[in-house]
């Protein structure tokens, strides 16, 4: 599989964190699908439950959106964001570890859950898929592009090089590059369509 | 060519690399998250960041908590603690500044002034050659001014103090000037 430099990732998400800061939820919602699955592997070295991994997830993601504001652009988004779920991740692990043994069904913070709630949770089950497959289905789907968009893909997703960037790389304006990035996105997308949530 | 349709798309791809596409409204069909998602899940796989399991359902279920809770971003609040702090520290280090000027400014005099002083004492005050009286200038220590008449006054008679005498008053204000300039410095050192 592919390494990934760390380094080298300057994926810049400013442009969207300065929506969200003028109030386009939108933005955020972008963000989140972007960074749902590094976030849930993150999670994944503190804790192994599926359920829990996406607690915390949501928990952190809803405490990145409250602060916000406060995020100045000193670091990357991402980074600032990695700070939050792992202070997540610790705050579920200490919370857990102090209830396991003291677990008081009867308590007003059980009776107080509505009902309605449950029922509406359970009302539309998750889709959940898992990984395996996938991966090999797009790691095969990238094989087979031509190499221009290989190399465009592979900048962006493995690399984290800006469009800026790239085009200086590729020698290509930063509307090609734009447009390469996208095709092969288109491609990979289009072997992935029979995926079938289970 | 690409129609506008496609056009809408590549924006929305190069939106969600977080370039700075000044474009309108963001578009979040739920053809576009299904596109977006789909894209996610390309750049975790080529990156090898894929959990186990995928809920493909996560996004949708935060946003809708933050909708239907009303959550909204934190005003940002004046951090009081950390302003006192910077205010604090610029103020020490200030403070360091002025003690290492003051050193360094007493030490020049010093040093200029070593010709005219120590030639007129040197056979009777030791320890003081070379010291500024410039400096020396506390309310308590007004002999200082007599310590010069002193010294001018070796050659002549006086009536009422006798050599001896003279010697231990003169001894006495050596004395108080050390003891000053060795307070001062371990003062400003302390600082």
């Amino acid at each position: 599989m592919f390494s990934v430099n760390e380094n080298l990732k300057a994926q810049s998400d400013e442009s969207l964190v300065v929506r969200v800061q003028a109030g386009d939820s939108k933005a955020y919602n972008v963000l989140v699908i972007k960074y749902q699955h590094k976030v849930a592997q993150i999670i994944s070295k503190f804790v192994s439950n599926t359920a829990d991994i996406n607690d915390i997830a949501q928990d952190a993601f809803i405490s990145a959106y409250k602060s916000i504001n406060s995020f100045r652009g000193e670091s990357s988004f991402y980074t600032w964001l990695y700070r939050i779920v792992v202070n997540s991740a610790k705050t579920f692990l200490k919370s857990n570890s102090r209830s396991k043994n003291s677990v008081d069904v009867d308590s007003p913070e059980f009776q107080s859950i509505d009902e309605q709630e449950i029922l509406a949770s359970n009302e539309t089950p998750d889709r959940i898929i898992e990984s395996h497959e996938l991966q090999q289905v797009i790691v095969k789907a990238l094989s087979e592009l031509p190499e221009e968009l290989r190399n465009a893909i592979t900048l962006r997703e493995i690399d984290g090089m800006s469009y800026e960037d790239m085009a200086v790389v590729l020698k290509v304006p930063v509307g090609t590059v734009r447009s390469r990035i996208f095709r092969a996105r288109q491609y990979i997308e289009s072997k992935m369509s029979n995926l079938a949530a289970k | 060519m690409l129609d506008s349709k496609q056009t809408n798309k590549e924006e929305l791809s190069s939106l969600f690399d977080g370039e700075n596409i000044q474009s309108k409204e963001i578009d979040l069909s739920n053809e576009n998250k299904t596109h977006l998602e789909k894209w996610s899940l390309i750049g975790a796989a080529l990156r090898n960041e894929m959990p186990e399991q995928i809920n493909l359902d996560f996004a949708s279920k935060v946003m809708t908590k933050i909708e239907h809770e009303q959550i909204n971003p934190n005003k940002v609040a004046f951090n009081f603690n950390f302003s006192l702090k910077k205010v604090a520290f610029a103020i020490s280090e200030l403070a360091v500044a002025a003690s290492v000027a003051a050193i360094t400014v007493i030490g020049w005099q010093t040093y200029n002034a070593q010709g005219g002083i120590s030639n007129s004492t040197s056979d009777s005050l030791g320890a003081v050659e070379g010291v500024n009286l410039a400096s020396y200038q506390t309310s308590q220590n007004h002999k200082t001014l007599k310590f010069a008449e002193y010294s001018d006054s070796d050659n002549k008679s006086d009536a009422k103090l006798s050599d001896n005498e003279l010697k231990a008053q003169q001894s006495l204000e050596v004395e108080r000037i050390n003891n000053y300039i060795r307070g001062y410095v371990l003062n400003t050192a302390a600082n």
